[in-house]
């Protein structure tokens, strides 16, 4: 595996990209209107 | 529909089970045909687990949701990340390990024979009726909308998908299930395009996602530690982590489709596509809906979406009363529509009375929704039989007004090719379950391959009866679906409490969990009969019980404590 090399860096990656998705989901209400 | 929509509907589906069918026409022993040719790659696995998980309600219900009460439901997902990487990093590996068929075998390796007997059962009861319901639910609104009859609806469906999963097996699931997420993605895709083409001339798409802002249908996630909300981030987070733990690492209709992966590695990395695409799928289809409530700003929604039951009031007693209604929803509508325009373009202007114009369109959408309220409350004293949430009809309404032929073929097939692809797991898993569980395991232990692969053909095509026979008379039993969630969550919490116990409690032996599974079961029915507890809090109290108790069993009664094999546990 090029990058994350580990499995344990992989989850990290994973849990990441889940709290990147709520703040851009949280952010979406103070966008619009 | 005319003819083109009903070639597009049909080649689709039984193209894709005539082309599963053929496939995997040449089944080489039990293994295969329970397991796949154990070639699976990574990308076949996630959309299998991601296919199983959605079902045709999933397309019928959410988008209808957005519309009525905007995207929050999105948070319901918020556990299944976390859920996902525990069954990765925990569950996943032993199961590959002791290359078990069925997560109850490993009950049975972990703990004893009457442990993986009890999870096998609770599995197979609640399956069993889910497995009908995911046939019935789809074909009332289908029915009820296209004027099909809904006998044949259900026995078309389900005879379909009961000929390739009994004829193909694991590989035919996962294969058919990787061409019906494609129609899935297709249709959605098409539904996004032709909302947006559709909104006025002057309307950009950020504008309709300013309307769905202003009008609270993007309000996300929500911080608040309210217990009478029902969907926030914390409900999500925590409630929707047991959810999808007991549902992705204990239920066999998920176990069995990543435990046919080529290896440990493709297997998890199937599992880990969904704990990063399922939020945004979910979202898209949530934003779906958002989308068709913007269209529905611009051109006026039915008051009551579910078509055949309003015109079957409209002409009874109550029928005058309705019409009135239905003339004050159109007049509110139409001065909606006038202030929104005058909300965007204060808006565009930068004008300084664009708050003030953005609180006169919400007052006026609170017009709008209390005469459709009232409109509901009528036709529900009219007819006691109308269910008033209409939010099931929201999106199949849109879909056969206003998309153009062809696509509402391809529309009506998302929705059939995600009922099939939920059923076609199920079956497989509840006939493998009575395989290897009860059949092989009590009554005929030393028979031929070829004799486990009719017989798992036969127990497969059985639960395939069961459920299209549970499908045909559900509309007997009222509030059925909700009926089978209550089962659901009665039994999943037990069920995972055993498996946390097993993987996690290595000290814990199979008399204490077994004992502890019982009592904790019944403390959940007595509360289930006696108090007024939501039901999704049977899920923890189930699970909490379940593990408190074997603690306290194995150190009181529990005689041998030496820990279980390193192998069958975590820790």
């Amino acid at each position: 595996m090029p990058w994350p090399r580990t499995w344990r860096g992989l989850y990290v990656l994973v849990l990441g990209v889940f709290v990147l998705c709520v703040v851009l989901l949280a952010a979406l209400a103070h966008l619009y209107p | 529909m005319n003819a083109l929509d009903y070639t597009v509907l049909l080649v689709t589906l039984l193209g894709i089970a005539a082309y599963g069918m053929w496939r995997t026409r040449r089944q080489e022993g039990l293994d295969h045909y329970l397991k796949g040719d154990q070639n699976v790659r990574w990308g076949t696995i996630g959309l299998s687990v991601m296919a199983t998980q959605a079902s045709a309600i999933t397309f019928l219900s959410t988008p209808g949701q957005a519309y009525e009460s905007g995207i929050s439901f999105v948070q319901n997902y918020f556990g299944l990340p976390l859920a996902l990487v525990i069954v990765c990093a925990v569950f996943l590996p032993i199961y590959r390990r002791l290359k078990v068929y069925t997560a109850y075998e490993y009950l049975g390796r972990r703990f004893d024979a009457k442990t993986r007997l009890l999870g096998a059962s609770l599995f197979l009861l609640q399956r069993g009726c889910a497995a009908g319901i995911t046939i019935y639910a789809p074909a009332i609104v289908l029915s009820s909308v296209l004027g099909w009859r809904l006998d044949l609806t259900v026995l078309g469906t389900g005879l379909l998908v009961v000929a390739y999963t009994v004829s193909g097996g694991n590989d035919a699931v996962n294969l058919t299930q990787k061409w019906q997420m494609g129609v899935v993605f297709i249709g959605m895709a098409a539904a996004f395009v032709v909302l947006l083409v559709r909104l006025p001339e002057g309307v950009s798409p950020l504008d309709g996602l300013a309307v769905a802002g202003g009008l609270g249908k993007l309000n996300a996630v929500d911080f608040s530690f309210d217990v009478d909300r029902r969907y926030t981030i914390w409900t999500g987070i925590f409630g929707g982590l047991f959810l999808s733990l007991s549902y992705f690492g204990t239920d066999q209709s998920q176990v069995q489709r990543y435990l046919s992966g080529h290896s440990l590695r493709e297997s998890r990395l199937g599992l880990l596509f969904n704990a990063i695409f399922k939020i945004p799928m979910q979202f898209a289809i949530l934003l779906l809906g958002a989308l068709v409530f913007v269209f529905y700003q611009f051109e006026r929604p039915p008051v009551f979406f579910n078509s055949p039951a309003w015109e079957a009031n409209i002409a009874g007693p109550s029928g005058g009363q309705l019409r009135e209604l239905e003339a004050a929803y159109a007049d509110a509508h139409e001065r909606k529509r006038e202030q929104i325009g005058r909300w965007l373009d204060a808006r565009e202007s930068g004008s300084p009375t664009a708050t003030e114009e953005l609180a006169a369109l919400q007052a006026a959408h609170v017009e709008s929704e209390t005469l459709r309220s009232e409109a509901k409350r009528v036709l529900q004293e009219a007819d006691a039989r109308v269910r008033p949430k209409d939010s099931d009809y929201v999106f199949i309404t849109f879909v056969l007004t206003y998309l153009p032929h062809g696509l509402i073929g391809l529309l009506i097939a998302v929705i059939f090719a995600a009922g099939l692809s939920s059923t076609s797991s199920e079956l497989n898993a509840l006939g493998t379950t009575t395989l290897v569980d009860f059949y092989r395991h009590l009554w005929k232990p030393d028979a031929s391959d070829a004799h486990y692969v009719t017989a798992s053909k036969l127990f497969t095509g059985l639960w395939g009866v069961v459920a299209i026979g549970f499908a045909l008379f559900a509309n007997v039993v009222e509030n059925l679906i909700e009926a089978v969630n209550i089962i659901g969550s009665i039994f999943y919490g037990v069920i995972l409490g055993v498996f946390l116990v097993a993987f996690f409690l290595r000290h814990v032996r199979g008399n204490a969990v077994f004992l502890a599974a019982l009592v904790a079961q019944t403390i959940v029915l007595v509360l289930f009969f006696t108090q007024d507890i939501g039901y999704l809090w049977f899920n923890l109290i189930g699970c909490g019980t379940c593990v408190i108790l074997s603690l306290f069993v194995q150190a009181l009664f529990g005689g041998d404590s030496s820990p279980a094999p390193a192998d069958s546990a975590a820790v």
